[in-house]
């Protein structure tokens, strides 16, 4: 198979009924600023988009909310027109969004997998004989029999998926599915979407989880605003990604201290500021190379007397995956012995972790007792590589393993 | 590179007519098995608004005076109320069924004209069940089946079509406004009071000889109680009003929701 399977062209889309395209051409030309006039009577959800998928290829669509994602998958679906531009599709296409789309919850599955098919476009011979596999990979059981207002939100988002994956389409339009739906499940999905791209099924992969993107796709666009910021690799994106994301940072270093005591917790004592030092020479730094040993000096602001307690420090990732945990008990001898400003120190040695940017959520909670004080995004640190190949690797993974390779004909 | 375009760039799935014709069975089946499973009653409900609708008309008729011409009062009414009924619930449900659709529509390029379709094609099915009933009625009443019934088939097919014609015009605006959702009830009630449901049309006629000549469901209406209770065939006159009233209304809400209809998926 070869030849373009979408090909789009200047898209631009703009939401809400437009005019009759005659009273439109006269009011264009009334106003006369030819392009400009576009960008001006907006709002754009989508501007000026352009780009084409191979027929067997799979792309993915990062972006943040709101950045016009959905409408790029709705526009390849052709269940909403676009304002300008072109846009070709060749192929029967499968959208995978909105998968519980024309499930009636009174009916009963099989009768709902039946509807589901003749929605996509099967006859009900076609879909008889779908049956068995839908059933199989649906894993529902006795289940199938009853209707679907008793099944479990997860449940019914299987019955959806297992109609979707088992249906023959050129193009599949997948729209943040993965997120629901047990492990398990959520493995076989993957799976099965491997299974389907290796077969020559175009894949087009709208997802916030960046790392999926790395490990379904071949080629990314990255969306912002409605315009297509960056494309290329899924890795090139990524960082294009992150680095959008990162005014989600927020830390209460520097925070006013009325803030502290609105938090949950006891508020027994209240973390007031948290840094980041070298540790050898005790420096404030605010970002260090994969490897380094650095030391974290949690500053608190001790109010009451409190017993003994545990006080966590939990790394996470752009995604929000914990990628690291480390906690320490204290005794109520120790922590009786505090008052006012007082410090903690958490030292970690040889951090192996790829270049990126991560955050440090704290949580104090009593020993068997209530939480003391919690932050989450209490503070955010760069790791930087110390290499050319470290730095290459910046959020294409979490952990840095120094691997060795060998290369040679086995002996016999 | 400014070419206005608005066509949806995927093919139809549904191309075919088989395919086309198999979602609009499918999606009839499922809101007619769907509809009264969770009932008590079950399938009753597809014949208790127009045996309800006919006691309460009946009663009011008589409450008011108004002539049954000599017939039984109660076959009188029914004859005229349970295609009345057919009317007003397609007209009611049409635009809900649309919006019930909204995650389909949402999803995949399926017709848009599926839709209201699917909901006529549903309570035509209720309009049968009740028909049963009206025929059994009628031969209580020692009213003979005769060949004047072999109008029926042309006058379902006309209520359907006035149903549809003002069932898409009424969708096309629901998706954008929701007023009319809330408000057609009320314009059926005011509009069953001028039409010749309770009343015989020749009352109507006198009284508002005009909105008797511009309702399009006077002629209709009229049409079938004079095959069912008299054995007479319509007034050819009066259907041929209704037909053109119905047309008008067809020709200002087709293309009303052949153009809104593509924008549905960006307001549902």
């Amino acid at each position: 198979m070869s030849g373009l399977a979408i090909q789009a062209r200047d898209v631009w889309k703009r939401y809400g009924l437009p005019l009759r395209p005659w009273l439109q051409r006269r009011i264009d030309r009334l106003r006369a600023d030819g392009e400009g006039a576009r960008v001006k009577y907006g709002p754009w959800a989508l501007r000026d988009v352009s780009f084409e998928v191979e027929r067997g290829e799979s792309l993915g669509i990062v972006g943040k909310n709101g950045a016009g994602k959905s409408t790029l998958l709705k526009l390849i679906a052709g269940v909403s027109p676009l304002t300008y531009g072109s846009l070709q599709v060749s192929g029967r296409l499968f959208p995978m969004i909105e998968l519980a789309a024309g499930i009636h919850r009174d009916l009963t599955g099989r009768e709902n997998i039946k509807l589901l098919g003749a929605i996509m476009g099967f006859t009900a011979g076609q879909m008889e004989a779908k049956m068995p596999e839908v059933e199989d990979f649906a894993e529902l059981g006795d289940w199938l029999d009853k209707p679907v207002w008793q099944y479990s939100s997860g449940m019914q988002t299987r019955l959806g998926f297992s109609v979707a994956v088992n249906v023959d389409a050129d193009i599949l339009l997948i729209d943040e599915v993965l997120s629901v739906g047990d492990i398990n499940f959520q493995k076989k999905c993957l799976n099965r979407m491997d299974e389907l791209s290796n077969s020559g099924v175009t894949v087009i992969f709208v997802t916030h989880n960046p790392y999926s993107i790395e490990r379904i796709c071949e080629r990314a666009l990255y969306l912002e605003g409605g315009e297509i910021a960056a494309a290329g690799s899924p890795s090139d994106i990524l960082s294009a990604y992150f680095k959008g994301a990162l005014d989600r940072s927020t830390t209460i270093a520097g925070k006013d201290p009325i803030a502290a005591d609105l938090r949950e917790g006891t508020g027994a004592f209240r973390i007031m500021k948290v840094s980041m030092h070298d540790a050898a020479s005790g420096q404030e730094i605010s970002s260090f190379s994969t490897g380094e040993s650095i030391c974290f000096r949690i500053t608190l602001d001790v109010r009451e007397p409190t017993a003994s307690y545990r006080f966590s420090l939990r790394i996470v990732d752009p995604a929000s995956t914990v990628v690291s945990f480390v906690d320490v008990p204290i005794s109520a001898r120790r922590s009786l012995a505090l008052a006012g400003d007082s410090v903690l120190e958490c030292r970690v040695d040889n951090i192996n972790l790829l270049p990126g940017q991560y955050w440090l959520d704290l949580v104090a909670r009593e020993i068997a007792g209530p939480v003391i004080d919690s932050v989450s995004y209490a503070y955010t640190f760069n790791i930087l590589g110390n290499s050319e190949v470290i730095e290459q690797m910046e959020h294409r993974g979490i952990v840095y393993l120094p691997a060795r390779w060998a290369l040679r004909r086995a002996r016999q | 590179m400014s070419q206005w375009s608005n066509n949806n760039p995927a093919q139809n799935q549904v191309d075919s007519w088989l395919g086309y014709w198999n979602l609009l069975i499918s999606l009839v089946t499922r809101d007619i098995r769907a509809r009264y499973r969770r009932t008590f009653l079950g399938p009753l409900w597809a014949i208790i608004p127009s045996i309800l609708y006919t006691v309460i008309l009946s009663f009011l008729s008589g409450l008011v005076g108004a002539s049954s011409e000599g017939m039984p009062r109660l076959a009188f009414v029914m004859a005229a109320t349970v295609p009345w009924t057919f009317l007003q619930s397609s007209v009611v449900r049409i635009p809900h069924g649309v919006l019930a659709n909204g995650t389909i529509l949402r999803k995949m390029p399926v017709p848009r004209q599926i839709f209201p379709l699917v909901v006529i094609l549903t309570t035509f099915f209720d309009f049968m069940m009740s028909s049963i009933v009206l025929v059994i009625v009628l031969q209580l009443f020692g009213m003979p089946i005769s060949w004047a019934w072999l109008w029926l088939p042309a006058l379902v097919g006309m209520t359907g079509f006035l149903a549809w014609a003002i069932g898409i015009g009424l969708s096309a605006i629901t998706i954008y406004r929701r007023d009319m959702l809330h408000g057609i009830q009320y314009i059926m009630q005011v509009w069953l009071f001028v039409s010749p449901v309770m009343v015989s049309s020749s009352k109507i006629l006198e009284d508002w000889p005009l909105l008797h000549a511009l309702n399009p469901a006077a002629g209709i209406i009229d049409g079938f109680r004079r095959v069912l209770v008299y054995g007479e065939p319509p007034n050819a006159e009066w259907l041929l009003a209704s037909l053109i009233m119905t047309c008008l209304v067809l020709a200002v809400a087709y293309p009303m929701y052949h153009v809104m209809s593509q924008y549905f998926a960006d307001v549902l």
